[in-house]
């Protein structure tokens, strides 16, 4: 009784560039996300009889678009072979040998939770997520920006998840320092 | 002690990761009380959770749109596929 009313066409114009944001927010290549758009919705078309109508179409769409993403990093990896793009360690030169701090972390003053909306500071941040080594934004992109969980990363990224808690803790390190040489610490705007 | 910011600041990262042991729950509280940096730092990563979880639930660039050439083109896929299932219903 649903297929009177199944139409990929309207699904396109209803939800695509919806679609597409998700997947471009993941993977940063206005051409691949697209891409991502169309196998998504030529999946959702194939699959429309599994659609019970439980949850809105939307989320059904983003549920099947998770998983498209998921393969193509998959396959990126496989590709690429950037399993061991480990080298790059921030921590090497945030501690001196014995492990004391050697950039010292200061107190973030300005709150930037009221800073989410202002474009400035979304482009600091965002620079500063471009400058992580590639592994180590993938990893935290999907934690953070996509909210996945750590067995869906790691069977994502084929890695352990002592290999992803480094990682993490990589790139929450590089990040501090991005954003406080960037936006928190020196140029306080008068 | 001061040897022990690094290994600090892994467990600061792994407690937004993983359910820390008891011990090394107890390894960071006494640390951050009596150090300032790490302190520091470890308020620092806080506020970046709240950050990402901020943007999480916002979603993030608001105009950003399929250029019409992708949706031409994801049309003409869809219609092709759709005119291939027609084509199969109607040899049964
Ligand atoms: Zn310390």
């Amino acid at each position: 009784m649903l297929k009177k009313q199944v139409d990929p066409e309207s699904w396109l114009q209803e939800h695509g560039d919806y679609l597409f944001r998700y997947a471009l927010s993941r993977l940063h290549h206005e051409e691949i996300a697209a891409d991502m758009v169309q196998e998504t919705l030529l999946a959702a078309w194939r699959g429309h009889a599994r659609f019970k109508g439980d949850s809105t179409l939307r989320t059904w769409l983003v549920g099947i678009m998770k998983h498209k993403i998921i393969d193509h990093i998959r396959k990126e990896i496989r590709n690429r072979k950037i399993n061991h793009e480990l080298e790059n360690d921030p921590t090497s030169s945030s501690f001196a040998e014995n492990g004391a701090w050697q950039h010292a972390p200061s107190a973030w003053v300005d709150n930037p939770e009221s800073r989410c909306d202002d474009l400035q500071f979304r482009l600091v941040l965002q620079q500063c997520l471009e400058h992580l080594p590639k592994k180590q934004r993938q990893v935290f992109e999907m934690r953070e920006l996509a909210g996945d969980d750590t067995s869906t990363i790691c069977k994502a990224c084929d890695i352990t998840s002592t290999h992803l808690h480094v990682l993490m803790h990589r790139a929450r390190l590089a990040l501090q320092i991005c954003l406080q040489k960037h936006w928190f610490g020196g140029s306080n705007s008068s | 002690m001061k040897h022990a910011c690094k290994h600090v600041a892994r467990l600061t990262s792994d407690s937004f990761e993983r359910q820390l042991s008891l011990l090394e729950q107890m390894q960071l509280k006494l640390h951050l009380a009596m150090c300032g940096l790490c302190r520091n730092y470890h308020q620092s990563i806080k506020t970046m959770e709240h950050v990402f979880v901020y943007i999480r639930e916002h979603d993030l660039k608001k105009d950003d749109q399929l250029s019409n050439e992708s949706k031409k083109s994801i049309l003409y896929r869809l219609k092709k596929e759709k005119m291939k299932d027609a084509g199969m219903h109607k040899n049964h």
